[in-house]
């Protein structure tokens, strides 16, 4: 989405950061799974279809059906983002990442627009689904009550990492509070 | 705080300068159009209004069914309200040109009311001069200079004498003119030639041999200072019209009297002049007829004295006749005694010759008895000597017995002798020879009796004869004389048979010549029994056909004032709307601020509304001028190949412009307005939050699961985007469709109008020649000049046909037509096809069925097929007919009909008077050579004209044309341009966050592209197909409202029309597309994305 002033950004050997605009979006589009805030789901389609959004365009898609089953939104397949709350929009938003079977998956404050008890669910699925689906999360937050649920925390201050954490036993959600 | 407010408009306006840019073309294209075809018919009817008031055109003409005079003028002249009157006088007439004849309308022209605009030359200045149209020279070849001769039939004065319209019959042009009277090419029907007037000429009154007016032209006072087409003018003037008609009881009247009073002295003198002409002729035959009585009387009696006299000569004649049958009868009897007598007397004669030859013989007896005793001397005497002599005896003895031997002869001759002779005595013959001497007087005193008597009989005969002679000679020389007489009489009496015939025949013309004056007489006193009184016609200006065409002409346009902007105003209202929309939704957040701050809705607005008004007035302001500049002279140049106006006036129309500007104002500001109260209805609170996107719908395609579920998931989001946004939606179909229906009306009007004349003189009128003949020809006299024709190689075949003007009558609505009558029906299609325009194939044949009648005639007058029709031909008879078929043509009205169907229906026959001619492909100068040719060639031949000059003339409205489309093209695709500019840049700025979105889940730029441009492509496509409706649609409204009444446009619409709407439509989308792909390119997904904070 936006390109390094300095430095270089390497994920799987590849050094992302020397990318052209046509390899980024490639790159985007087959390994990279985007949760945002506000969950910018398209308006105009259904839960079930702004997740097919995702998966009609990558290599190996998952199913949309079971991934929003997984979230679970079963019964909420033919609704409206406009129909949902901000939970539920969200968990559409994390079914829309997963389902392109991502190497990794960015989460930019997924909590930031939802109250507590539905942010920790969110939360709850996302780390459910690393470990299940084995897929590499990062979540990006300026709340730092969540560290302890990280498996590897990375401070970032003006645009530069200055320190790395590795929580060798991550704290279960359940037991994060903010 | 104001000047805050302003300075944020201004920068509103730099920074959206694109969408100030669209309110401002779409408004400038709304009221261009509008302003420039609602002024074309104004400006128009102000450039004819300013032309007649600078030749001083009349406002009211007078004309009076038997002449107007000096008097009416005087008259009408102190009628109130009324600033100049004058009189003219207009006859029709032919003039001829070589071999070549063409109808004019002959006028006198005048410096006072309605002035001549001048083109060339000189007006004339004596009666030996004229002015002639400019198409008249182009028409006949004349140039100034040239003398023509005027043909005008001689005219009857007011004392009712046949005298001579001109002075000069020919007159010298020398000059030419355009007549403000005759502004279009229509120039009236005649009496005379084919029926149509072909050219107008101006002569000075001087010319004019007779003192009377046919018209009398009036000038209103004030009426000039108003537009004749106002209804200020037409108030002014209906007002003189009405003191005209008051004073007109009276000057009739008086006109009336002068004729009467005229017409009746001359019936009475022309009483007494036949009353005494019929006594002296009466009296001269009477004289005759007692000549001719006298004359039989003679001849009567001369008859009886022939008969008589003949009677008389008769009985005369038969008395000499009588008379000498007498003479006959008695020369008869005195035959028969003669005969008697002359019997005895030949008797006699017989007898004496018998007694004479008696004594004959025995005188010869006694002579030869005689001789013998002569010659027994003689031997006697011998034997005597011989005997003396003798010397012996024996010779003695011997001559002795001999001289014995005679002696005894001698004796019995002696007694023989003797014998004889007293015989003879005893018979008292003693002279023997005086005997028979007195015997043979004897005899010739019988016969000398016997031929008196015959002579005399011989005499009397020929004295008859000679009697017989000279009767007859009498007969005949009196019979003769008789017969003389007699046939004398016959002669007399046959040349009294022919002069009583003569007399008779003379008797009878008299009679006849009497019966005719005395018919006339009767005529004439009928006539004047009949004598109406005279009907005045007091017209005014609209009863000038070219000027009320004109004006006619130009309220078409002004209706199409009516159309065309409405689709540009709805586009700049709705664009107006969607504009306003994005912008005050983009500024939500800044109003709620403001409203926070306390500003009231006026205030906040106000950027808004200044905004829209600013773009609108601009855009208005150029639109004005545009629109007031370009198409009221694009028309009035199209309308220029029929009417003869100078260069049209464009006038700034105050009215017009502000009710487009009105109109523009009331959907841009309107927008606006309705958008800013939507907005500020909510709460500051609201307000300062992003707006909360525009909820999801399930679209009908939805409820239709068959359809639905075949759908791609790609199509199913373009399907419910379509959808979503429903002014846009109808934004863009409304401006795409209106884009696709003006490309295909331009391309359409400009395949009409030009197809009209390929159509009209290549496909339905195939000869290329027409030549009218001077009079009506007999089939077998035509049939020469078809030969004569035809030995002209270029000339390939002939047809030649009855053309009249004729009328149709229905609803007060009579339209003058052409009517043709081919000789030869089955070879028509040869020359003019007749044919159904849709079904082109379909040709059709002249029967006796009915008449054919042209498209347009038929629209006109609401004729269909098999619906009867009064047709009044130029005799003004009138006749039902049927109409059996309408046929394909596209200039001037015509009825075809066969000449039989003619005959039945107006029992009456006709013979040809035109001839159609096919020729070789010909250029302009062979095409003169061979009308020159025609025309020396034949006296019968009185014009030529090839189809080629009339496709010159309407060669021109080409150029117009094409610009007309260059216009609507430019139009079409700013219109375009605008509103697909307008939807992607809207479906951008609004749907940013989703484009940000899809682009960071991995689209691809084209695929983002698509993501959009396929609802752009939807929408334009549904827009196309809407469009090529609307563009049939609209091609037949601008055709119909365009057309005039002798043109008809093909009302069709070519496939490469729609091909090229499409093309164009297509072309300006693509422009569009190519812009959004550039901008979505440009698209930042962190800042779309941020923005929402």
């Amino acid at each position: 989405m936006d390109s390094a002033t300095s430095g270089s950004v390497i994920i799987d050997k590849k050094d992302i950061s020397k990318f052209k605009k046509k390899e980024l979006t490639k790159y985007r589009r087959e390994d990279i799974g985007f949760v945002f805030q506000f969950y910018n789901l398209v308006q105009n389609l259904t839960a079930l279809e702004n997740v097919e959004l995702a998966t009609q365009i990558c290599r190996h898609p998952l199913d949309p059906k079971i991934m929003l089953e997984k979230v679970g939104l079963k019964d909420r397949l033919k609704n409206f983002p406009s129909q949902l709350s901000g939970g539920e929009q969200q968990r559409v938003a994390i079914a829309r990442a997963i389902a392109k079977n991502p190497k990794l998956l960015l989460c930019d404050e997924p909590t930031g627009a939802l109250d507590y008890k539905t942010g920790k669910q969110i939360l709850q699925l996302l780390q459910d689904t690393c470990r299940k689906e084995k897929m590499t999360v990062i979540i990006i937050t300026h709340n730092s009550a969540l560290t302890p649920m990280a498996d590897r925390v990375i401070h970032f201050k003006n645009g530069t990492a200055f320190d790395i954490q590795i929580n060798q036993n991550p704290t279960p959600i359940s037991q994060i509070e903010w | 705080m104001k000047t805050a407010l302003f300075k944020d408009g201004i920068k509103e306006i730099v920074k959206s300068y694109k969408r100030f840019i669209s309110i401002l073309l779409i408004v400038l294209l709304g009221v261009g159009f509008f302003a420039g075809l609602r002024a074309a018919s104004p400006d128009m009817k102000a450039t004819v209004d300013q032309y007649f008031d600078s030749l001083n055109v009349m406002d009211i003409q007078v004309i009076s069914t038997l002449g107007l005079t000096d008097d009416d003028v005087e008259a009408i002249k102190n009628v109130q309200g009324i600033e100049n009157a004058e009189g003219s006088y207009q006859a029709d007439a032919i003039v001829k040109i070589g071999e070549e004849e063409v109808v004019v309308k002959l006028e006198t022209f005048s410096n006072n009311i309605n002035k001549l605009n001048l083109v060339e030359g000189k007006l004339p200045e004596n009666q030996s001069e004229c002015v002639v149209e400019e198409r008249f020279l182009q028409g006949t070849g004349h140039s100034i200079g040239d003398t023509i001769e005027i043909d005008v039939d001689d005219v009857t004065n007011d004392d009712g004498e046949t005298e001579k319209l001109l002075k000069n019959n020919k007159v010298t042009i020398v000059g030419t003119v355009k007549s403000p009277l005759y502004i279009s090419t229509e120039r009236g029907s005649t009496k005379l030639g084919s029926g149509v007037i072909d050219y107008y000429v101006y002569i000075p009154k001087e010319n004019i041999n007779i003192d009377m007016y046919t018209n009398i032209y009036v000038a209103v006072s004030g009426a000039k200072d108003l537009n004749s087409t106002s209804n200020k003018y037409s108030d002014l003037v209906s007002e003189v019209e009405d003191n005209l008609e008051a004073i007109s009881e009276e000057r009739r009247e008086a006109r009336y009297n002068e004729l009467y009073d005229s017409a009746n002295s001359k019936i009475q003198d022309a009483q007494k002049e036949l009353d005494d002409k019929k006594k002296d002729a009466e009296k001269e035959l009477d004289d005759a007829q007692k000549e001719i009585d006298d004359g039989k009387k003679e001849i009567e009696e001369g008859k009886a004295q022939i008969e008589s006299n003949r009677n008389t000569a008769y009985t005369e004649f038969a008395n000499a006749e009588a008379e000498i049958e007498n003479g006959w009868d008695e020369l008869e009897s005195n035959k028969q005694t003669f005969e008697n007598s002359k019997k005895d007397a030949e008797e006699q004669i017989a007898e004496y010759q018998k007694q004479k030859e008696t004594l004959e013989q025995t005188n010869e007896q006694l002579n030869t008895l005689k001789d013998n005793l002569e010659t027994a001397n003689i031997t006697l005497e011998k034997l005597n000597e011989q005997l003396e002599s003798a010397d012996t005896d024996e010779e003695k003895t011997a001559i002795q017995a001999q001289i014995t031997e005679v002696n005894k002869n001698i004796q019995i001759l002696q007694a023989t002798i003797t014998g004889i002779e007293s015989e003879l005595k005893n018979q008292g013959i003693t002279d023997i020879k005086a005997t028979i001497q007195a015997i043979e007087s004897g005899i010739e005193k019988a016969n000398s009796e016997l031929s008196d008597g015959e002579k005399q009989i011989k005499e009397a005969e020929q004295q008859l004869k000679d009697a017989e002679a000279e009767l007859q000679s009498q007969k005949n020389s009196t019979y003769y004389q008789l017969n003389q007489a007699e046939e004398e009489l016959d002669q007399a009496e046959k040349d009294l048979q022919d002069g009583e015939k003569e007399l008779k025949e003379a008797r009878k013309e008299f009679d006849e010549q009497i019966a005719e004056a005395e018919e006339k007489l009767q005529e004439a006193k009928d006539d004047l029994k009949e004598l109406e009184r005279p009907e005045w016609y007091v017209l005014d200006r609209d009863m000038n056909t070219g000027y009320a065409s004109y004006v006619q002409d130009t309220d078409r346009v002004a209706s199409l004032a009516e159309v065309f902007p409405v689709v540009f105003f709805l586009v700049a209202a709705l664009i107006s709307l969607t504009s306003m929309n994005r912008m005050v939704e983009e500024e939500r957040v800044q109003i709620g601020t403001l409203k926070a701050l306390g500003y009231n809705k006026l205030q906040i607005s106000r950027k808004y509304i200044i905004y829209a008004l600013l773009a609108t007035i601009i855009g208005g302001i150029i639109g004005v001028f545009i629109g007031f500049n370009l198409i009221p002279k694009i028309i009035a140049d199209m309308y220029a190949m029929v009417y003869e106006v100078p260069e049209v006036i464009l006038q700034f129309n105050w009215d017009i412009a502000t009710l487009g500007m009105a109109a523009a104002l009331l959907c841009t500001v309107g927008a606006t307005i309705y958008t800013c109260t939507n907005v500020l209805r909510h709460k500051p609170a609201t307000l300062m939050r992003p707006k909360s996107p525009k909820p999801g719908k399930r679209v009908i395609l939805e409820k239709i699961p068959f359809i639905w579920k075949r759908l791609s998931f790609t199509a199913k989001v373009t399907a419910r985007n379509v959808f979503r946004y429903k002014k846009r939606f109808m934004m863009t179909i409304i401006g795409v469709c209106g884009c696709t229906s003006l490309i295909i009306a331009g391309f359409a009007l400009r395949d009409s109008i030009s197809s009209m004349i390929p159509n009209q003189f290549g496909e339905i009128n195939k000869y290329n020649l027409t030549i009218s003949l001077k009079e009506e020809k007999s089939a077998d006299y035509l049939k020469k000049i078809e030969e004569e024709i035809l030995q002209n190689e270029q000339i390939t075949s002939v047809l030649s046909a009855n053309v009249q003007s004729v009328k149709i009558i229905k609803d007060d609505n009579n339209q003058s037509i052409q009517l043709i009558m081919p000789s030869d029906t089955n070879r028509l299609n040869e020359f003019i096809t007749l044919r159904d325009r849709k079904k082109q194939d379909n040709t059709y044949t002249l029967d006796n069925s009915g008449i054919i009648i042209t498209e347009k005639l038929s629209q006109l007058l609401n004729i269909k097929q098999g619906d009867t029709i009064t047709l009044e031909n130029s005799d003004g008879d009138r006749r039902e007919v049927q109409v059996s078929k309408i046929t394909e043509n596209y200039i001037m009205h015509y009825i075809y009909m066969s000449p039989e169907l003619y005959n039945e229906v107006f029992d009456a026959k006709i013979e040809s008077n035109q001839i159609y001619a096919k020729t070789q492909e010909m250029n302009e100068n062979e095409e003169d050579e061979l009308g020159r040719i025609l025309l020396n060639d034949s006296n019968e031949i009185s014009g030529v004209s090839f189809t080629s000059a009339s496709e010159d003339m309407f060669a021109t409205v080409m150029d117009n044309m094409d610009m007309v489309v260059w216009i609507l093209i430019i139009a079409a695709g700013l219109l375009a341009l605008v509103v697909l500019y307008n939807l992607l840049n809207a479906n951008i700025s609004e749907r940013i966050r989703e484009l940000a979105t899809i682009k960071v889940l991995g689209f691809y730029d084209r695929e983002v592209y698509s993501y959009i441009a396929r609802e752009t492509i939807i929408l334009t496509v549904i827009g196309i197909l809407f469009g090529l409706v609307g563009g049939y649609f609209l091609t037949m409204y601008v055709l119909k409202t365009c057309e005039l009444d002798i043109t008809m446009f093909n009302p069709e619409v070519s496939i490469l029309s729609y091909v090229l709407g499409i093309v164009i439509t297509v072309f300006f989308a693509v422009i569009v597309n190519v812009v959004t792909y550039f901008s979505l390119k440009k698209i930042d997904m962190i800042e779309s994305l941020k923005s929402v904070e």
